[in-house]
């Protein structure tokens, strides 16, 4: 508190004189160092699915019966699977729809959930109707539905984001119930208010943009999980049908061959690590940028 | 003059940022006899906390560190002792009592269970003659039913009650010092007043040595003997609480006195208060000199380079300004 | 007299206790219990009390932050306690607020000049003359213009305060209500902040109800003074007659209990024994009677009505 204080005190001084990018760079990059080596190590992954037709040095489908089970060689860096497929094209080509899958299950669990937080956090007859149903979403576990969901219809990577979306929902929704219940009892939405705000505006301009930063937290870790729940669902075959590949499938296949090839299970492993790693890096390293409590400790 | 319980010397307590090295306190010397009781007065960040949690070797490790100086207890340097030997002076040889009671008690154990825990910590007598010690404790605070307020909780009881335990708790082993910091600056006036009043009372029949920390002089005019005026971590003035109100020599303590509102002082709406212009420069490469030389009326060019010594002006009255020799003027 | 600016009467807040969605209150709390006064233009009224004494819930009614169970507020002759939200809005150009935190009552992810802006906006005025407005707001308030593409937690809290009064002031309100504005601040700036708003007054003619604990800063700002307890105005009179001769015993109580400013001045005082009653259980009667060093019997029968004793000081009291 007292010793708080006083250490917060330069933050009241303006931002020091900044010596031009590089150096600003540099600065954050050594206060930071997590956002830095996780966003290095995402920028590469996302730039070599991205890039996949240019870099890939085969095609992902390609079977050639007479280079099977080949350990990573010059001309196969990753090796070949079962099939004789260059591991390292399925793994550049794979990366696509996890990301992909990541990306659009964070952004659609956040958007919703957003939603739905807000209206429950104004509302109290709303929040009691909506916290049930949150409750009844929340039980819901995601392989089983999904399971259901591509019995029900064909496996697509529309049904694997649903599927992956529903579970998430609910806990981004009480993040921002909670946010919100606590936002507006804060003074400067009382001043607002005082002003003669419309209610609108004070949800933009007052309480959206002050559970933003938590939320982009949040989000981070969202994509990472959803980036592994896509792995397992198509490790589990209830994924995207194959012969798409994606980093569960490649898993899933070289699984039956592991004893004979490990390198078709260990490389998108690691593909999948990293990238869950270095999303968790970003998110913890923003975490720590966005919580004013924290920065201001610095 | 007779050898002070608590001798701090030269006492640099410094924080190692990200953004520098901040200067919370720099190079205070004081002193407090027994049965005294000295004023630690400042604004925000002046360092006042900073030097009690010094005191207790308390400071936040990593970052705050005590880099210079000696703290002598009795003669004894607390500085060189192990967090061990500490922990047997904290709340037996020197006790604390904070601002927020609420946050200093623990809100899952009783009243009686506290006192008696820390009781026999640093006594080890029995469970019953710790109840009976804790259960006097509770009496000479004042505080009625003390048999039934041993069993309740802190959320039973009113913010005055609550600093009345911490006081209880405080005196409790009978602590040769006793350092408070704002005690009464989340409380009400009437319970201000009374918790004042049962601190005086209790250092003048105990004989405890108290450092009082505050913000506010009157709170200072009400309970001290002797005051020293902090200013962005430096000691600016030392006084007798009597000369330091009729004679203020340093700027800042004048601008001080001058700011604040008296009551019964009829000046009345419409009259402007002195202000002192600007606000405390930062701790973090503070600039050379005065570090009130920014804010001065009559800082000079060699405010702003040198940095004024101490020097005594009067009797036991000691300014740090270069600018002393002008006639004291009774403040406003 | 002509009509007073803010004319408050029987304002009541009670807070049902204990209850739930589907449960019925069982206690209700009374933090306001039938207040009134007036405040003319141009005029500070001081409301002091302690914690929980309900000056807060007080002048948060005011401005329409919290509704009210029971009474009128009227601003110009219009009672605004029951107006509904649009016409409420465009009252709230009357009528501003200045808070006590200067840290939460600023939205951290806005800029200082959108902050000072915002109430303009609202009103619909358009973008060069908000920016004209906001820059001599600024300048008036004794910040620098250049500081409008500043955050919040880049000023001080001195300086964030001003920013609080830029914002009330955008209006041209005829009263400002202010919560406690100077209590969280540093003793040198609270003088600094203090000045301002009497320049404020003198200059625009303001009306202050000024909310505040600590009676040297009321009895400086204020033209009169009300004193509340446990929800009650328990004396109200011009600021000389009630400074000087307290006349409510617990009026006298709080004079007494502040710290003197100097320590050849150190009061014989009469302490107040034991904590104010929570006011779930008021006691029957007058509500300070527990902690009245004068209480007779007969106190505890009624409460005491707020009754005019001339010189325009009014007393709730029996025995006075």
């Amino acid at each position: 508190m007292a010793v708080t204080d006083t250490v917060s005190l330069p933050a009241a001084r303006s931002t020091a004189p900044t010596k031009g990018r590089l150096a600003r760079f540099a600065r954050f990059v050594r206060r930071h160092p997590n956002i830095a080596i996780g966003a290095l190590i995402l920028t590469l992954i996302v730039a070599c699915s991205a890039l996949a037709p240019l870099i890939a040095p085969y095609d992902p489908d390609a079977i050639n019966p007479a280079e099977r089970l080949k350990p990573p060689s010059a001309a196969h860096l990753f090796g070949t699977d079962a099939f004789g497929r260059d591991v390292l094209s399925r793994v550049i080509w794979g990366g696509r729809i996890s990301l992909v899958v990541g990306l659009t299950v964070a952004l659609f669990s956040v958007g919703i959930g957003l939603a739905i937080g807000l209206v429950a956090g104004f509302s109290r007859i709303a929040d009691a109707v909506l916290m049930r149903v949150m409750d009844a979403m929340m039980a819901i576990p995601g392989i089983l539905l999904a399971i259901a969901l591509v019995a029900l219809t064909t496996a697509s990577i529309e049904t694997v984001v649903f599927a992956l979306v529903i579970p998430e929902i609910p806990r981004v929704v009480r993040l921002v119930r909670a946010m919100v219940l606590s936002l507006r009892e804060q003074p400067f939405v009382d001043a607002a208010r005082a002003v003669g705000t419309r209610f609108h505006m004070i949800l933009i301009r007052h309480i959206m943009p002050n559970t933003v930063a938590p939320l982009i937290v949040q989000a981070t870790f969202i994509c990472a999980f959803a980036i592994l729940g896509e792995a397992y669902l198509s490790f589990l075959g209830v994924g995207l049908p194959p012969p798409t590949s994606t980093w569960g499938s490649v898993i899933a296949e070289g699984r039956k061959v592991f004893g004979l090839a490990v390198w078709v299970v260990l490389f998108p492993g690691l593909f999948l690590g990293f990238t869950v790693l270095s999303i968790n890096l970003i998110g913890d390293g923003l975490r720590d940028i966005l919580d004013p409590k924290l920065s201001r400790r610095q | 003059m007779e050898t002070p319980i608590l001798q701090i010397d030269d006492l640099s307590t410094h924080f190692f940022t990200r953004d520098g090295v901040v200067r919370a306190v720099d190079n205070l010397t004081c002193h407090v006899g027994a049965g005294e009781a000295l004023g630690i007065v400042g604004e925000s960040g002046c360092g006042k906390s900073v030097t009690s949690l010094s005191v207790m070797r308390l400071v936040q490790s990593p970052s705050g560190r005590i880099v210079n100086g000696a703290i002598r207890l009795q003669g004894r340097d607390l500085l060189a002792l192990s967090e061990k030997e500490m922990r047997e002076i904290r709340g037996n040889e020197i006790s604390m009592i904070f601002q927020e009671p609420m946050t200093s008690l623990n809100p899952v154990l009783s009243i009686g269970c506290q006192l008696i825990e820390t009781i026999r910590r640093h006594r080890g007598v029995s469970g019953k003659e710790a109840w009976q010690r804790a259960v006097d404790m509770l009496r000479l605070v004042q505080i009625p039913e003390p048999d039934q307020r041993m069993r309740e909780y802190p959320h039973q009881l009113s913010g005055g009650m609550r600093q009345r335990i911490m006081i209880a708790m405080a005196f409790a082993c009978d602590p040769k010092v006793l350092i408070a910091d704002e005690p009464t600056t989340a409380l009400d006036v009437t319970i201000q007043a009374q918790i004042l009043a049962l601190m005086s009372d209790l250092q003048k029949r105990l004989g405890t040595a108290v450092v009082l920390i505050t913000h506010d002089l009157g709170v200072v005019a009400e309970t001290c003997q002797r005051v020293i005026v902090m200013y962005a971590g430096r000691k600016v003035e030392e006084a007798d609480v009597g000369d330091l109100f009729d004679r203020p020599r340093h700027p800042y303590t004048k601008g001080l006195m001058a700011s604040m509102p008296h009551l019964h002082r009829g000046l009345g709406n419409g009259q402007r208060l002195k202000e002192i212009p600007g606000m405390v420069p930062s701790l973090l490469d503070p600039p050379p000199g005065c570090r009130f030389a920014g804010r001065c009326a009559h800082a000079t060019a060699l405010c702003t380079t040198e940095e004024p010594p101490l020097t005594e002006t009067g009797p036991r009255h000691w300014v740090a300004c270069w600018h002393t020799g002008a006639p004291a003027e009774v403040a406003q | 007299m002509s009509t007073a600016l803010l004319e408050v009467s029987g304002l009541k807040k009670h807070y049902a206790l204990d209850g739930g969605l589907f449960r019925k209150p069982t206690r209700t709390l009374a933090a306001v219990d039938g207040v009134s006064f007036t405040i003319s233009s141009g005029e500070t009224l001081g409301l002091v009390g302690e914690s929980g004494c309900g000056k807060s819930t007080t002048a948060k009614m005011i401005v329409r932050l919290t509704e009210t169970t029971e009474g009128s507020i009227r601003i110009c002759g219009e009672d605004i306690s029951t107006l509904g939200a649009g016409a409420m809005r465009h009252k709230r150009r009357d009528v501003q607020i200045i808070f006590q935190d200067p840290y939460s009552s600023l939205n951290p992810r806005m800029r200082a000049g959108d902050i000072v802006a915002e109430p303009l906006r609202n009103f619909g005025i358009g973008r060069e003359e908000v920016r004209t407005r906001v820059a001599s707001l600024f300048d008036r308030v004794g910040l620098r213009s250049d500081y409008v593409a500043r955050f919040p937690h880049e000023f001080s809290g001195g300086q964030r305060q001003r920013l609080g009064i830029a914002r009330a002031l955008a209006l041209e309100p005829k009263l400002i209500v202010c919560d406690e504005p100077v209590s969280a601040l540093d003793v040198s700036v609270q003088a600094q902040v203090i000045n301002l708003l009497t320049d404020l007054q003198r200059e625009l003619g303001i009306a202050y109800l000024f909310v505040a604990h600590d009676l040297a800063v009321v009895e400086h700002i204020s033209h009169r003074v009300a004193v509340m307890y446990l929800g009650r105005i328990v004396e109200m009179a011009d600021r000389q007659t009630l400074f000087s001769d307290p006349r409510h015993p617990y009026t006298q109580a709080l004079l007494a209990a502040a710290p003197s400013s100097h320590p050849r001045q150190k009061k014989e005082r009469l302490l107040l024994c034991g904590d104010a009653p929570s006011p779930t259980s008021p006691p029957s009667g007058c509500p300070f009677r527990t902690r009245c060093p004068i209480a007779e019997p007969g106190c505890a029968e009624a409460v005491p009505a707020l009754r005019d004793l001339g010189e325009g000081r009014q007393v709730a009291c029996h025995l006075r």
